[in-house]
């Protein structure tokens, strides 16, 4: 179900045609794409119809987080567009996370993928607390993506710190997908411990989301193959 | 006398989580990749980091090499080699200077003979740790963790140079007898406190160690 390329390039952009510009040049070497919010708000269901219909799997990364029914119905919608992987937030609890996983369902072999978003890499235990979730973080990671296991989803988006804990936890079937993978060529050297693409996939990640080392080099298409050349991965 | 408990096999952030914050001394992770409660050195560093000071991190190997060593060592900060397989005093000694670290032997017993046997080892360990023989007719036996207690009143009256930890098929109602009955200090828990073998239950864990403190 899953490219054997795990490399997915996050477009990161408000206009639609830059976006398709990148994915036409790195399609050669990449699994798929992702689209975020910035990307959604700005092109809508013809801006993603637009880059599915390029040929590449597309990761639909908006998500969504609101009652069970309403969760479905948008899960239901972003599946017609013909996305590969959708994401809902975990906190919605089960019946929501059930919901979204029903939803997918419906549509039999053409399914989406439908991963949930744990805790956000931007809090940190404090963050945590301060909301009222009891941290250390990685602990409410692990019960978030157990939760989730539970209720039929397919995997988690996750840190790179936190691939081995999951796998651990989840086993071998739950999917991974990973962001802030950066090669080591392009750390812009600011101290954020970083992570390969093939740290990443060793440890077990499935998805590896890369955005800026890709889309902010000179030639994307190169670094996009560089990286395909780093994981083994043929043209 | 104020008893301690490690939980070992610990394999999950919520189960580390659980046994540092009711007070577990000691916390113990598996490397024998046969046991369900195997982890990797991965996994393993992640929870490690949840781990304060003043809590023993515990990492148990059934007869290790010295690469298997090598490589989980360069990734957790482990305080103590609990080594549960076969393990001769001269290869007890040889881990404790090569890696630099505490080592712990375990001792099987049936027999008072098995207890006497671990004196033999007082000049190359740090500390012992005495865990129930598996029987020859048990299918599938680990090395511990098979949820077997032994007599525990084998223990009883013997003094050893170093300290020793009591473990086989202890869990929160049968440790206050196991402590009064063997004299230990510190107990050693592991199937006792889950549900299925490698699954920890948290509420198992949270028990065992109410009980620990109440003694």
């Amino acid at each position: 179900m899953l490219p054997e390329n795990p490399v997915f390039v996050a477009l990161d952009t408000p206009e639609l045609e830059q976006a398709v510009a990148w994915a036409d040049a790195v399609r050669p070497r990449v699994g798929g794409v992702k689209l975020g919010l910035e990307f959604f708000n700005s092109n809508g269901p013809d801006g993603v119809r637009r880059i599915v219909d390029l040929g590449l799997p597309v990761f639909l990364d908006l998500k969504f987080h609101d009652i069970p029914n309403t969760v479905a119905g948008a899960v239901n919608a972003v599946a017609g567009l013909g996305a590969a992987i959708v994401n809902v937030h975990a906190g919605g609890g089960s019946a929501m996370l059930s919901a979204a996983a029903t939803a997918a369902a419906e549509y039999g072999a053409n399914r989406p993928l439908v991963v949930a978003v744990t805790v956000l890499t931007s809090l940190d235990d404090d963050d945590l607390a301060s909301v009222g979730q009891a941290g250390p973080a990685v602990s409410q990671v692990e019960r978030l993506a157990r939760l989730s296991q539970s209720c039929g989803l397919d995997g988690v988006v996750c840190s790179p710190a936190e691939i081995a804990v999951l796998r651990t936890a989840c086993g071998d079937r739950f999917r991974l997908v990973v962001p802030g993978i950066r090669p080591a060529w392009a750390n812009a050297g600011d101290q954020k411990r970083i992570m390969t693409p093939r740290e990443a996939r060793d440890l077990g990640a499935d998805v590896l989301v890369i955005g800026r080392p890709i889309t902010g080099s000179d030639d994307p298409a190169a670094a996009a193959a560089r990286i395909a050349d780093e994981l083994d991965i043929s043209s | 006398m104020t008893v301690t408990a490690k939980i070992c096999g610990i394999n999950s952030a919520v189960a580390m989580q659980t046994a540092v914050a009711n007070g577990a001394g000691f916390v113990g992770q598996v490397f024998y990749p046969q046991s369900p409660r195997s982890i990797t050195p991965g996994t393993a560093a992640a929870l490690a980091a949840l781990v304060p000071d003043g809590v023993t991190k515990v990492g148990l190997f059934v007869d290790p090499d010295n690469a298997h060593l090598t490589r989980v060592l360069d990734e957790v900060p482990l305080d103590l080699l609990q080594l549960h397989g076969n393990e001769t005093v001269d290869r007890c000694a040889n881990i404790r200077t090569r890696f630099g670290r505490p080592v712990m032997k375990v001792i099987k017993v049936a027999t008072l003979d098995d207890v006497g046997a671990a004196s033999d080892y007082c000049d190359a360990v740090d500390w012992l740790m005495f865990d129930a023989k598996a029987p020859s007719s048990m299918i599938d036996a680990l090395p511990g963790g098979n949820a077997l207690p032994f007599d525990w009143t084998l223990l009883a009256g013997w003094s050893w140079p170093v300290p020793w930890m009591l473990a086989g098929g202890l869990d929160a109602d049968n440790v206050a007898t196991a402590v009064t009955k063997s004299g230990a200090l510190v107990v050693d828990v592991s199937s006792g406190v889950e549900s299925a073998p490698g699954k920890k239950d948290l509420t198992e864990i949270e028990r065992f160690l109410e009980a620990v403190a109440g003694l």
